[in-house]
């Protein structure tokens, strides 16, 4: 972005946009400009907390990742998954390397559904100087099939696997009620590599877009790990800053705190602020993409460390493909390997103890495509949740987001209120926010006086 | 009792001559009323000639190549709408009236699979609207809503001749 001249720097500017589209959930952009100073710069969620946390007390454990995949229709299955991973932490549960890689599995069908959307519908109008997804089927009709036929060909594998396209259902603590067998390996592989084109032909599309120049230095955080694998599933949190800690210190590491402008809590580590999300995620361990996803970031020019927030479209992009090829290579390797069937379990509520419950405290650490997702519970000795605590990537990217927009505004004095406007839209989707999902319920103490 | 279904509801439920009439029923049947496309599509066992029940639930988005393939010559979605009516009460809705606001990776609007149909079938389409009662978590339609429902299963049934 270009800087402002002189008399621009003067402008007295007001932006309020009451209603956000094109993101999940209600929220405001308020900024306040006088004789060029910005006075006021706020990314104001106003939807009310949706006391999810409230919700899981005194349930079972055995039950929460129905309840808590409820939290967002998009991210359904990266709350089932944190759910399942904070209550086998919190028993002490280890689940088999089978259950692992069918639930990275299931990870990277929600990355890619909800990527393919996020691109085409959400930031592609912007791009092709349209309003909305809408007119882009008279203008646009082979990209807006591409991207429903991509998004459709996801859900079904999701189907397949854990029984609905949302809000899974065989996906358990423990494992899974239900293994797929041959002909559903080959029913999912055969959709995968069906989508390969469309795919192809996204990578080719987003190759003529061009994402805004807009660059600030912050701290990314995803999972990080020792292994070869791009961590979704497994591993400490990591920082660009150089922080790794445990899962279980997730709250020194997103150090909630209120602001009075949002329903929603802010974040921070290091600095001032922190992002997550495919960004993060490309920042903190590219070198452990799929090859074909390396080089489509190369084609596209992306680049570790990539400070300009705009690219997280790229770099969901990138991981759309990594996406793809890895769940295409987990099937080869269950069908190499042979599924092992006397691995699914009928649990229920657990009435028989099928598995065994000690009382405890664990946490969830999930990549979801927002970013990391954290999910933590206390358990009694029969697996009934006495705490709860979620904290979603939105919320930990709003910080990040006002200080963008703060930095932005200034370098974009010279543009009309509509660009200004429009600018501060584009920037806010594409971090891809789901704010219905950020609100949260707050805990608050009274103090006796 | 008098008809639920105003004779504008009922002209467009009518077969188009020489082609097709494909109804899309929506809904999420979780939702109390708002299962009524579902319901409705579960009932219709042996349609009119000429008509084709698809149902769509909760995705309409996904079915849209399965309407194309179909070629319809018309196309009537059929779905719970809030048009502050009473209880059951039917209507065609007017497209332009199908927001389109509501984009979000987490829900469609209805009007890109009109859209769609339009362009790739030169179908024409119509949205006739159900006021639902009760938009509520848990399965199953609200009195009112149910004989809606059944009125419009009736017009949609090949009638059968008399024993």
């Amino acid at each position: 972005m270009q800087g402002a001249g002189k008399e621009m720097t003067k402008r007295n500017i007001k932006v309020n946009v009451e209603y956000l589209t094109r993101v999940e959930g209600h929220g405001n952009i308020v900024v306040n400009v006088k004789d060029g100073a910005l006075e006021q710069c706020h990314l104001a969620v106003v939807e009310s907390p949706r006391f999810f946390e409230g919700m899981l007390r005194g349930r079972s454990i055995f039950e929460a990742q129905h309840i808590t995949s409820r939290i967002c229709g998009i991210c359904s299955c990266g709350h089932s998954l944190a759910s399942i991973q904070a209550a086998e932490d919190a028993i002490g549960l280890a689940p088999s390397e089978q259950t692992v890689k069918l639930r990275r599995f299931l990870l990277h069908m929600e990355n890619l559904d909800s990527h393919v959307l996020h691109i085409y519908l959400l930031i592609a109008p912007d791009l092709l100087g349209v309003k909305s997804f809408v007119p882009l089927i008279e203008t646009h009709n082979k990209v807006v099939r591409r991207a429903l036929r991509l998004k459709k060909t996801y859900n079904n594998v999701c189907d397949i696997l854990v029984g609905r396209h949302v809000h899974p259902i065989s996906c358990i603590v423990g494992g899974f009620t239900k293994l797929p067998r041959e002909k559903d390996l080959d029913a999912m592989e055969e959709l995968l590599r069906g989508s390969r084109p469309d795919i192809e032909a996204t990578v080719d599309l987003a190759q003529t877009l061009r994402f805004p120049q807009f660059e600030r230095d912050t701290e990314y955080v995803a999972l990080v790990s020792d292994d070869n694998i791009y961590p979704m599933l497994m591993g400490d949190v990591g920082s660009t800053d150089g922080v790794q800690m445990k899962k279980k210190d997730y709250r020194k590491i997103t150090n909630e705190f209120v602001v009075p402008h949002s329903s929603a809590k802010h974040t921070r580590l290091s600095r001032e602020s922190y992002a997550v999300g495919a960004l993060a995620r490309f920042n903190l361990n590219y070198d452990k993409l799929h090859p074909k996803a390396r080089e489509v970031a190369q084609a596209i020019g992306l680049k570790p460390k990539c400070i300009n927030p705009f690219l997280n479209t790229a770099a969901q992009l990138v991981e759309t493909v990594h996406s793809l090829e890895e769940s295409i290579e987990i099937l080869e390797e269950l069908r190499e390997k042979g599924i092992n069937y006397n691995e699914e379990i009928t649990v229920g509520l657990n009435e028989k103890n099928v598995i065994p419950v000690n009382a405890g405290s664990g946490v969830g650490a999930v990549e979801v495509p927002r970013g990391i997702l954290f999910h933590n519970y206390e358990v009694d000795d029969k697996g009934i949740i006495l705490n709860a605590n979620c904290i979603i990537p939105t919320n930990q990217n709003l910080n990040n987001i006002e200080r963008d927009m703060k930095d932005l505004v200034p370098q974009i004095l010279d543009k009309t209120d509509e660009e200004i406007t429009l600018s501060l839209e584009m920037l806010v989707r594409a971090y891809d926010p789901c704010i219905s999902c950020s609100t949260h319920f707050l805990n608050v103490k009274f103090i006796n006086r | 009792m008098s008809s639920l279904l105003t004779d504008e509801v009922k002209k467009a439920l009518v077969p188009a001559p020489g082609g097709l009439t494909l109804i899309v029923t929506v809904g999420n049947v979780l939702r109390g009323d708002d299962g009524i496309g579902p319901y409705i599509a579960s009932r219709v066992i042996d349609p009119k000639p000429g008509i084709r029940i698809l149902d769509v639930a909760d995705r309409p988005e996904d079915s849209i190549d399965d309407a194309i393939d179909l070629h319809p010559a018309k196309t009537v979605i059929l779905d719970a709408a809030d048009f502050s009516g009473k209880p059951g009460e039917t209507r065609v809705i007017p497209q332009e009236l199908i927001p389109d606001s509501t984009l979000s990776t987490h829900t469609f609007p209805l009007k890109i699979l009109t859209k769609i149909l339009e362009q790739e079938t030169g179908s024409a389409v119509f949205f006739i609207g159900i006021q639902p009662e009760a938009v509520f978590w848990g399965e199953g339609l609200t009195e009112s809503v149910r004989r809606t429902a059944e009125e419009i299963i009736l017009f949609l049934t090949r009638s059968k001749p008399d024993a």
